[in-house]
């Protein structure tokens, strides 16, 4: 076993330092007992290593206070939903300027021509 | 509590403080708005945010602001919370995924030894100076790698218990911790060549 795959086992389950295997290697090896010495340190004084704050009696009253309301929601909606009004309102006036007009309409046909003549029989102002 | 809401006549004040006193109780009117109910959770949850969020952060106000932010993505989210597992695992997922997120995003900010409480009451000599060397090594490494093993080793989960808790796939947590612990040894072997 070389240090390479001792220093990896160890890395992935630091419990594995008394495989006989691996004990043995340890015992000959100075660096990788070094190496392992650190790394258990390391690991075993992780479960240790929190803060240990406690919360105080105020903080679900503080949180409850940056709920939001009915009226925040209102404006958070309306927010996120203005690029979709935008959108729609772009497609429908694309969707109006493009539509062919409507059958017996002045617009209709040769539009140009129907609204001159339209316009010249007296029919009265453009529709 | 189903046999009570499925009884013919109106319920009663029992009925309605019987259902307010279980979770699901509480979690269905939070859902409705119920503030009151909705802070009955968090007091129920609130140590347990604590504890999670004091794993990364040391400061009381990171920790607080973590578990303020944590339980205001629960309130907003809570319509999407389906009751298939319990609403503990729900809210240290939120937890999680915050500190996650906000480690990664203080990337290169690297937390200074003076916010790790050191001395300890208690602490002596060799502990003391393991708790200095642990700090001083988890200040060196990457959040991200900071995170999962603080996790796998800090709160002693098994991958698959992370991977479950945290809503990666097993194969995720495997390869990150599998780099986390290589860039682990490398600061370990570098610090040991000089």
């Amino acid at each position: 076993m070389t240090c390479d795959d001792v220093r990896d086992r160890l890395l992935a389950r630091p419990a594995d330092r008394t495989d006989p295997e691996i004990a043995s290697h340890l015992g000959d090896c100075t660096p990788c007992a070094a190496f392992v010495q650190r790394l258990t340190a390391f690991t075993e004084a992780l479960p240790d290593h929190r803060a240990g704050i406690e919360p105080d009696p105020g903080f679900s009253a503080r949180v409850v206070a940056r709920l939001p309301d009915d009226a925040t929601l209102l404006g958070w909606a309306a927010f996120r939903l203005l690029p979709l009004a935008a959108t729609l309102a772009l497609l429908l006036s694309w969707l109006a300027w493009t539509a062919p007009p409507l059958p017996g309409s002045p617009l209709g046909g040769d539009s140009g021509e129907a609204l001159l003549a339209h316009l010249l029989a007296g029919q009265g102002d453009v529709p | 509590m189903y046999v009570t809401t499925l009884t013919m006549s109106p319920p009663t004040t029992a009925d309605a403080s019987r259902e307010l006193s279980s979770e699901e109780g509480l979690v269905t009117a939070a859902r409705d708005g119920d503030s009151r109910a909705f802070a009955a959770l968090v007091r129920a949850h609130q140590r347990r945010v604590f504890h999670l969020a004091g794993r990364f952060y040391r400061r009381r106000e990171d920790v607080e602001e973590v578990a303020q932010d944590t339980f205001l993505q629960a309130w907003n989210k809570l319509a999407s919370f389906r009751g298939d597992a319990p609403f503990e695992a729900w809210i240290t997922r939120i937890c999680l995924n915050l500190c996650y997120q906000r480690m990664r995003r203080r990337h290169g900010r690297e937390e200074s030894l003076d916010d790790f409480d050191l001395a300890a009451p208690g602490d002596l000599g060799r502990r003391v100076e393991a708790r200095v060397e642990t700090a001083r090594l988890l200040a060196r490494l990457d959040p991200r790698d900071r995170f999962l093993l603080q996790l796998l080793h800090g709160e002693e989960w098994s991958v698959e218990e992370a991977a479950r808790r945290l809503g990666w796939s097993k194969a995720n947590v495997k390869v990150r911790a599998h780099r986390a612990r290589k860039r682990l040894r490398r600061i370990l072997e570098e610090e040991d060549s000089r």
